[in-house]
């Protein structure tokens, strides 16, 4: 005990001492300057005394005093308030409201922080990703800065959104689901289908630096019930929260008609999870591939050349089920200037599921075919037929069987950075040495130099 | 004159020739200001067992001086800049350390330059004397809203430093006015409750009311909040017990080797003379960052000028 001070004591003193202290000064009028010895004796406590003057105020012993202050001192004090300077100077000044404490910005929950301990990426891969510029520090975000924000974003038999209103949406949807609790790395599951709705939410969970889980309406109850269980999600958006909704369902509606607060823009990081992309396991177990900024925005770009989507065009995805591919492609009409439509009377581009893993986009005068898992996005492309599927850039693949037939395994930028999923599923989902196995029996149709061209039959051929 | 000679053959000097001749040492190395305060008025209010005579009991004389702050382009910088060369105290160094051996040297009365520093039996806080109240008596600066900090009405934002000795120099006065607040901050009041100063403080410390007549009624200063961004008296046992709390290996990490550890042990091994006040609050301050001689370009125009008429 030192100097015979208790906690109790401190308890009973550390106001009274801090606030006799110098740490908080008042002075009335300028006493001093006019040499007016009474005022300042008279608003000398206010001033700040220091300790022998404090012990003789409360009757305790000066080493008590000073303990006790020192000790109510360190309680207060808050380490890295330096911070607050970082940005100013050079004109800048500081406002409080423009603050924010990088620790506060990058504060997760129990789950944000067991999502990101199922990521794990081989530092091999992300070096040859970035040498080779497959990733980038490019984030969903970045897709609203348009050209033309009047231009038509979304396109649904109730309404058009443009660009600009897209990304207000967004961003009302943000503030309403920070308002909900919603935090970085926290998941927001969407029971949306593909339309104004779902896309918003999906702009607007990033916003957050939240994790997006979209579910297909057509999904079971039972399956939307596991997902979102095993996805641990914070919230479920949907567009009634009435009748018979999953826990945790919030409206969209209400969500998106929140006022943004004068706060600092909620962060983006591309390296940071964006996308679960729920399903079952061969094991009968639910599953969910962790995608990021960087996966989704690299299957973007690998994909984008292919479609040949103008300003102007409409790329029709109701057909597709909602999930990572028809994000992807989503996003390539939002890179493009284009609109995603759900209407097909005047879409420009359709994108139709031909088979188990197999889009086919067509446009006028192209179609194109794209192969991928809901855990790797489109690794393979063809403007042919199954027979003739070939990498796309970045994306290495391997046969692992008899000769020339076999699981194909894959390795890419767009490849799930990690899965959530029970311990068995997760080291059957990885070779030892990296490659994502599909699970996928291929052969290969043929090989000129280093391009392989596979035969993928699907479930129904 | 009697004087206490403490060795050899001193000049008895006529105390306002040698106050000039003490004035004009300082100027020349450096210091902005010199001033006098009396040592038994600054005894009067300084708060018991932190007067002159502590260190000097047979003190007559408060020598201060003030060294100018930062230049025009520093006011400028970047907060971290600011925070790393903003300060200039070694200049006071030079000057008052000076002049103590000088008086000594030269006119025979012992002196003592005044330690800047914390009393160290309370810890990080308490100062050992108050250089302020040096500064104020001797008139060489008056308290501001922003904390108290002294500003000058010619130089601004000023750094100082005191000489006691037992030679009975004449004192001077305080300042007849205190620049603070300036007209423009007066206006911003009334407008928004708030002078620069109290609105750009970047832990929101500084608050206070003005009257009617513009002059300060209340200036409210949560000291702790400054020492918190500035002084971080407390941050490295905070960081180590933090480091031994957590249970978390990369928290502890981050604790000890992280960017802010980093730079908090850098400055406090190097020596960086980076923890004084973070400047904000005085980047804002009209009279720190405008007075005619705080800025050395309009001081040199404002001389030629002068000289100019002087000639005509
Ligand atoms: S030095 Fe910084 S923290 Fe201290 S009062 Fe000035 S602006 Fe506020
Ligand atoms: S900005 Fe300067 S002059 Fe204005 S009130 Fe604050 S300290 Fe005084």
């Amino acid at each position: 005990m030192p100097y015979g001070v208790s906690e109790q004591m401190i308890d009973t003193y550390s106001e009274l001492i801090f606030d006799l202290s110098l740490n908080k000064q008042t002075r009335r009028g300028d006493p001093i300057r006019n040499l007016d010895h009474e005022a300042w004796l008279a608003q000398r406590e206010a001033t700040g005394l220091n300790d022998p003057e404090i012990a003789a105020k409360t009757g305790l012993a000066v080493e008590q005093v000073t303990f006790i202050r020192n000790i109510t001192e360190r309680r207060l004090f808050r380490l890295n308030q330096y911070r607050k300077l970082y940005r100013l100077g050079g004109g800048l000044r500081y406002r409080e409201d423009r603050y924010q404490d990088p620790e506060e910005k990058f504060d997760l929950s129990d789950k944000a922080v067991a999502l990101r301990l199922a990521m794990h990426i081989m530092p091999s891969q992300v070096k040859k990703f970035i040498a080779e510029g497959l990733w980038s520090d490019e984030v969903l975000g970045d897709l609203l800065t348009v050209k033309n924000p009047d231009d038509p974003a979304i396109i649904s038999a109730a309404e058009t959104v443009t660009y600009a209103q897209l990304s207000q949406r967004a961003e009302q949807m943000a503030a309403g689901l920070k308002d909900h609790g919603v935090g970085r790395g926290d998941v927001v599951a969407a029971l949306l289908p593909m339309g104004p709705e779902l896309l918003i939410s999906y702009f607007a969970v990033a916003q957050l630096g939240a994790v997006f889980l979209p579910l297909d309406p057509s999904l079971s109850g039972f399956e939307i019930a596991e997902y979102v269980r095993h996805c641990c999600s914070h919230s479920v958006v949907c567009e009634n929260t009435t009748g018979d909704v999953p826990i945790g369902a919030v409206s969209y509606r209400d969500l998106v008609a929140t006022d943004v607060p004068d706060q600092p823009g909620f962060i983006q990081v591309a390296a940071d999870p964006l996308l679960l992309t729920a399903s079952m396991a061969k094991n009968e177990q639910s599953k969910a591939g962790i995608l990021t900024h960087q996966n989704m925005l690299s299957a973007m770009r690998n994909v984008l050349p292919l479609l040949k989507l103008a300003p102007g065009a409409q790329i029709d995805l109701s057909a597709l089920p909602v999930g990572g591919m028809s994000l992807v492609l989503a996003q390539c009409a939002f890179a493009a200037g284009a609109a995603v439509t759900t209407e097909p009377a005047n879409a420009t581009h359709t994108a139709t599921p031909t088979d188990e893993d197999w889009i086919e986009i067509s446009g006028a005068d192209h179609k194109v075919l794209l192969w991928g898992q809901s855990d790797t996005l489109a690794v393979l492309t063809t403007e042919q037929d199954h027979s003739s599927a070939a990498a796309l850039p970045g994306v290495e693949t391997r046969v692992l069987g008899d000769g020339e037939a076999g699981e194909l395994q894959v390795r890419g930028p767009s490849v799930t950075a990690g899965l959530l999923a029970n311990s068995k599923a997760t080291a059957a989902a990885w070779t030892a040495d990296g490659w994502y196995r599909t699970g996928t029996e291929v052969t290969i149709a043929n090989q000129s130099g280093d391009k392989i061209c596979y035969s993928i039959k699907g479930a129904n051929q | 004159m009697a004087a206490k000679v403490i060795s050899g053959e001193a000049n008895i000097p006529d105390f306002d020739e040698a106050k000039a001749a003490l004035k004009d040492y300082a100027l020349k190395r450096g210091a902005a200001v010199f001033g006098i305060a009396d040592s038994a008025v600054v005894e009067k209010f300084a708060p018991a067992g932190h007067g002159p005579s502590e260190l000097l009991p047979k003190v007559a004389s408060v020598i201060t001086i003030g060294v100018t702050g930062p230049t025009q382009g520093t006011w400028r910088a970047p907060a971290k800049v600011m925070t790393s060369v903003g300060a200039n105290v070694g200049r006071i160094y030079r000057v008052a350390v000076g002049l103590s051996f000088h008086i000594e040297s030269h006119y025979g009365y012992r002196s003592i330059y005044c330690p800047p520093h914390v009393d160290p039996e309370f810890g990080a806080r308490l100062p050992m004397q108050s250089l302020k109240l040096h500064a104020e008596l001797a008139g060489i600066g008056a308290r501001s809203l922003a904390g108290d900090i002294l500003l000058h009405p010619e130089f601004g934002m000023l750094y100082y430093g005191s000489v006691y000795t037992e030679m009975p120099l004449p004192a001077d006065e305080p300042m007849a006015d205190n620049p603070c607040p300036a007209p423009s901050c007066v206006k911003l009041y009334k407008e928004s409750d708030q002078t620069p100063c109290q609105k750009y403080c970047p832990v929101q410390c500084l608050s206070g009311e003005l009257d009617d007549g513009g002059t300060v009624a209340k200036m409210n200063f949560d000291m702790y909040r400054c020492a918190e961004l500035c002084q971080q008296y407390e941050n490295m046992p905070t960081i180590m017990e933090r480091a031994f709390e957590t249970d978390d290996q990369l928290t502890r990490e981050e604790t000890l080797y992280g960017a802010e550890a980093q730079s908090f042990f850098y400055k406090a091994t190097a020596g960086v003379d980076t923890n004084a006040q973070c400047f904000e609050c005085m980047r804002v301050c009209p009279i720190a960052t405008q007075s005619e001689s705080v800025d050395p370009i309009r001081r040199a125009a404002a001389a030629r000028a002068a000289a100019g008429k002087g000639e005509a």
